[in-house]
């Protein structure tokens, strides 16, 4: 069986063991050099397997895939926290001995690209003291060194093999409450970090099989709900002790240097796959521009965020020029930067190998400028980057890949022209229906369209396109867990973006308190303002929205059998929030959050009109906007919508020439 | 030998044109940004369609955020939008390197 030392586990042992500069780390973000610094006192297992047969190698990546779900599986039946088991709002990863993405879960994405740098950094920094042993658990949800924001938080660990570092399993998980001046630990008042839940750098939290209860205590004293929190870290232990130990299995079944072998086919595989595709597009630059309304609560500012795709050979480099300097609330580090790139690239370009991130990362450098909104510096406030300033950042790489695609005629097809146009999410505090305290998260916020393609339409309230297996709660979970009662939950008319192929609709949810004297709500939010998707050709998807009726007449409308279906049906003091708003919320205070639409492919008046007559037939699109945007003209007949046929090629005739008409030429002013 | 770069634009990287594959308009030279070449009609966000709110009815002074859409000059096909404050700049999204394309 021949055995082979390759480059990509190879360490530097060349020079004195000094691990990364720690403290530029906790400012600048931590970016991983290559090789990193690994203190010589850890044996990593290098050697492995170079020709593993076909049909093994179809083995193990299964085998491989599977235990990362039931990693997945362990963290949503052990913790039995609605976040873990409604929401799924985690995702397990297998990394490398060095950090390399094996397999990530199918769960929220943007979790396990950063894994790598969480990894990278425990190995250069925490190898020599206090050292990386056997049965150890590292914690963290320091932004700066690889979290979206300080509420996710990874739990990581070695696996060892004959006192070597075979690889990690990881898992991260969305916390209830880890403290900061908001119940829900995404602070959309703060002005900087000191404002919000404290970062902890990477841990020993567990020491050799044994939970260190002095630092369990120290991180649960941190939150307002310890008690949840405590339920979800003993999932994540448990779930890295299944992963762990299943590893541990196959390798007594298959032998290590198989195991090791079939993770570096995976690895190169994947990579392969993604030059491939890299050799099909031509070489430029791909630019997406998106505007971020609001810096914090009350603040009125509009901030620019700007990504640029160089694809040049095999290569993109991702910088984020123009972007606006980072500020109070709404800002994402290094870290989230990265991960966002890679929440766009697996489903638009690696549906072929699309949970291994690993591949694909030795192709894309990060040239982002430090000081910015999309690669904070300490102290920048960064507690909501995976609720506002990550998907921020999702859009911007979304509206230039999607360009760079574009460019492709082989590739185009794997186009998604966009995530929800606008929307967040609202964290939820107060005494629940039992008159205990209770906090969350509403995860109605995983709902919203999915983009239109070239061949298809987009998905009515299909989600997020980088949590494919995240679900929204039930209402009815939602509603035995806080003391909420939901009015409705609808698709939007016309929120889908106009197009040849129409973007995917997005959701409203209503609710108001139930059996308690008020909710604290505080919405952190982009879009709002303006969409923050772009499509190709096509029009933006409706935005997201938080709208309030204070005082209004909902409870006599229950007395007379009466469920109201719109929000402006109801008498009251209407009020449209900003993007990032606090509101108290009383028992006859009616709310609603939009999750937005996504924009469309194409121009809407190459729509066949026959699909626009079923959207209106649906309710996903109003009768004015078929005419003055997809001009189609229709009549109705009870149910049944027609085309007009001769009206509609009129219709459309007048929208070419009013266009031309409304318009000037750039090249001759 | 044109090729696609865009569901309406071609570009041939002999002649470096960028031109409409819809009615063959030539738009821009293959370097320039063809979004300044284009058609162009601005408005205000609520011309993007009926969910759209004006953005005074939001924040309490007025933005100033505009709607642009870009057509082909030649058959008025729809080729990209913006939607930013209004003294933003046109933003260059497809800047294709045509050597490449020539290699």
């Amino acid at each position: 069986m021949p055995i082979e030392n390759r480059g990509r586990e190879e360490i530097d042992t060349s020079t004195e063991h000094t691990g990364s500069n720690v403290w530029e780390d906790f400012v600048q973000g931590y970016i991983p050099e290559d090789p990193i610094d690994i203190h010589p006192q850890l044996s990593l297992h290098t050697a492995y397997e170079t020709d593993v047969d076909p049909v093994t190698y179809e083995v193990l990546r299964h085998r491989l895939y599977s235990i990362n779900e039931e990693h997945g599986a362990t963290l949503e039946n052990v913790s039995g926290s609605p976040v873990a088991y409604f929401a799924q709002d985690f995702n397990p990863t297998i990394l490398t001995a060095t950090g390399e993405v094996v397999f990530q879960g199918p769960y929220i994405q943007f979790f396990s690209p950063i894994a790598e740098l969480q990894a990278k950094w425990i190995l250069e920094n925490r190898s020599e003291n206090p050292g990386i042993e056997p049965g150890d658990v590292f914690i963290s949800n320091d932004t700066w060194v690889g979290s979206t924001h300080q509420p996710d938080v990874f739990f990581l660990a070695p696996v060892f093999r004959e006192g070597e570092l075979f690889c990690w399993v990881v898992n991260t998980l969305h916390q209830y409450d880890i403290g900061g001046s908001n119940a829900g630990s995404f602070c959309p008042g703060a002005s900087n970090v000191f404002e919000e839940p404290v970062p902890i750098p990477p841990i020993k939290v567990v020491e050799g099989g044994e939970v260190r209860e002095d630092l369990r205590q120290m991180y649960l004293r941190h939150s307002r709900l310890p008690q949840m929190v405590g339920l979800d870290f003993n999932a994540q232990v448990a779930g890295v002790n299944v992963a762990r130990e299943r590893i541990n299995d196959t390798i007594d079944e298959y032998g290590a240097e198989t195991v090791k072998g079939v993770m570096h086919e995976v690895l190169d595989d994947a990579e392969q796959k993604f030059v491939r595709k890299l050799e099909q597009i031509p070489d430029g630059t791909y630019r997406g521009r998106a505007y971020m309304d609001g810096s914090k609560t009350g603040d009125t500012g509009i901030y620019r965020g700007e990504v640029q795709i160089h694809k040049e050979g095999d290569t993109l480099t991702f910088t984020n020029e123009n972007t606006a300097p980072d500020k109070d609330a709404i800002n994402c580090t290094y870290a989230g930067f990265r991960t966002a790139i890679m929440s766009v690239l697996n489903p638009f370009m690696m549906s072929d190998a699309m949970w291994v991130s690993g591949g694909p990362l030795r192709h894309i450098e990060i040239e982002t400028t430090p000081g910015t909104m999309t690669h904070a510096q300490w102290p920048s406030g960064t507690s909501n980057g995976g609720t506002v300033s990550v998907p921020f950042v999702i859009h911007l790489v979304n509206n230039a890949v999607n360009r760079m695609l574009a460019a492709s005629e082989n590739l185009k097809r794997n186009i998604i022209t966009g995530q929800n146009a606008g929307g967040g999410a609202v964290a939820q505090a107060g005494i629940d229906q039992w008159g205990e305290e209770f906090g969350t998260m509403n995860l109605d916020c995983m709902s919203g369209g999915i983009g239109a393609a070239p061949h298809r339409d987009g998905v009515d309230t299909g989600g997020q396109y980088w949590a494919p297996k995240a679900p929204i709660p039930n209402m009815e979970h939602n509603e035995q867990d806080y003391p909420i009662l939901y009015l409705y939950r609808s698709e939007v008319p016309d929120t889908g973006g106009p197009g040849e192929r129409r973007g995917g609709a997005g959701m409203d949810y209503c609710w108001k308190p139930h059996k308690t004297e008020q909710i604290e709500n505080v919405f952190a939010a982009s879009g709002v303002l303006a969409p923050l998707s772009k499509g190709i050709s096509g029009y933006p998807g409706g935005n997201g929205r938080f709208d309030v009726v204070h005082d209004s007449d909902v409870e006599e409308r229950f007395a007379e059998r009466e469920v109201t279906q719109d929000l402006t049906e109801l008498e009251g003091d209407f009020e449209r929030l900003h993007s990032k708003a606090h509101d108290v919320q009383r028992p006859d205070d009616v709310s609603v959050i939009r999750n937005g639409g996504t924009p469309g492919y194409g121009d809407p008046i190459e729509r066949d009109p026959e699909r626009v007559a079923d959207d209106i037939e649906r309710g996903l699109v109003t009768e004015a906007a078929a005419n003055d945007i997809y001009g189609v003209v229709v009549e109705r007949d009870g149910d049944e919508v027609a085309v007009l046929d001769d009206a509609t090629e009129a219709r459309r005739s007048e929208i070419r020439e009013r266009r031309l008409a409304e318009s000037t030429i750039g090249g001759e002013q | 030998m044109t090729t696609e770069i865009h569901e309406y634009l071609e570009l041939d990287p002999d002649a470096r044109t960028i031109a409409c594959r819809k009615c063959g308009e030539e738009i821009c030279d293959a370097d320039a940004n063809y979004k300044e070449h284009a058609a162009i009609r601005t408005g205000p966000i609520t011309d993007a369609g009926p969910v759209f709110t004006p953005p005074e009815k939001i924040y309490d002074r007025d933005p100033d955020i505009e709607f642009r859409q870009f057509f082909c000059p030649g058959c008025a096909v729809l080729l990209d939008y913006e939607v930013v404050p209004a003294d933003e700049p046109i933003l260059h999204d497809l800047e294709i390197d045509v050597e490449s394309l020539r290699g």
